[in-house]
């Protein structure tokens, strides 16, 4: 399978591997099958739901992807891999401070 | 007073977190005034050389644990610049008002039954409190405190 980073690079990726930490949890939500074509939403629901949690009570949750918060959850698996297997995420709950 | 399985899962984790990724950019050390404590010397991804001391506290460990940043030459605990600038820290008060600190959770009691501000279930309660500082401090931090 075929993707495409924001640089334009067309890398072929038969399978990701995509790891998520949910920082409370000693869990890890890994999916050793992702498509290059998954969305990040589409992974965060999955994380989310494999940990518990969900954003309708009001706590929001976001990916964070080698120390930066994922905006766009738009964007595919493709589109942030660059010549790595693997992608690592952490899960972060949003704390409003008082 | 720390229960037996609070300072059995402490010290379980004292080693286990040397182990995470994040450990490479810690000195980490027992706080010894304290059975739950700990003393982590960590920098933001945005300037890592402006190096802050956390010091980590925990009276139920399983809950909102204590969160000051300790002068790294003489240990004060009253120096706001000591303190980085993140969102929820306020160095000139010395604290850190957010919902898994303890000091937040002082000042706003509600918080606890709260659906969204409530401190969540962790499994291991030490690498939350790291990872989360952490994570503050690479997401959030803008500058050093000032007095």
């Amino acid at each position: 399978m075929a993707s495409e980073t924001d640089s334009g690079t067309v890398h072929e990726q038969s399978n990701l591997v995509v790891q998520v930490r949910y920082i409370t949890s000693t869990k890890k939500f890994i999916d050793s099958h992702a498509e290059a074509s998954q969305t990040l939403a589409s992974v965060k629901a999955r994380a989310l739901a494999f940990f518990g949690l969900d954003e309708s009570g009001g706590k929001t949750y976001d990916l964070v992807y080698e120390g930066s918060v994922i905006r766009d959850t738009n964007m595919t698996l493709g589109q942030l891999v660059e010549h790595q297997h693997e992608l690592r995420f952490d899960l972060i709950e949003q704390f409003k401070q008082g | 007073m720390a229960t037996e399985l609070e300072r059995a899962l402490f010290e379980r984790e004292l080693l286990e977190v040397q182990c995470l990724p994040e450990a490479r950019r810690w000195v980490i050390e027992r706080d010894k005034d304290v059975p739950l404590g700990i003393l982590s010397i960590m920098h933001s991804c945005k300037a890592p050389t402006e190096l802050y001391k956390a010091r980590i506290r925990w009276g139920d460990y399983f809950g909102p644990f204590s969160l000051k940043f300790l002068n790294l030459q003489t240990g004060s605990e009253t120096d706001p610049t000591a303190w980085p600038v993140c969102p929820g820290f306020r160095p000139t008060s010395l604290d850190a008002c957010l919902p898994i600190t303890l000091e937040g959770h002082k000042l706003h009691p509600e918080w606890m039954s709260s659906p969204v501000n409530s401190f969540p279930t962790v499994d291991a309660p030490m690498h939350f409190a790291l990872l989360q500082v952490q994570y503050i401090l690479d997401t959030g931090y803008s500058n050093r405190g000032r007095k």
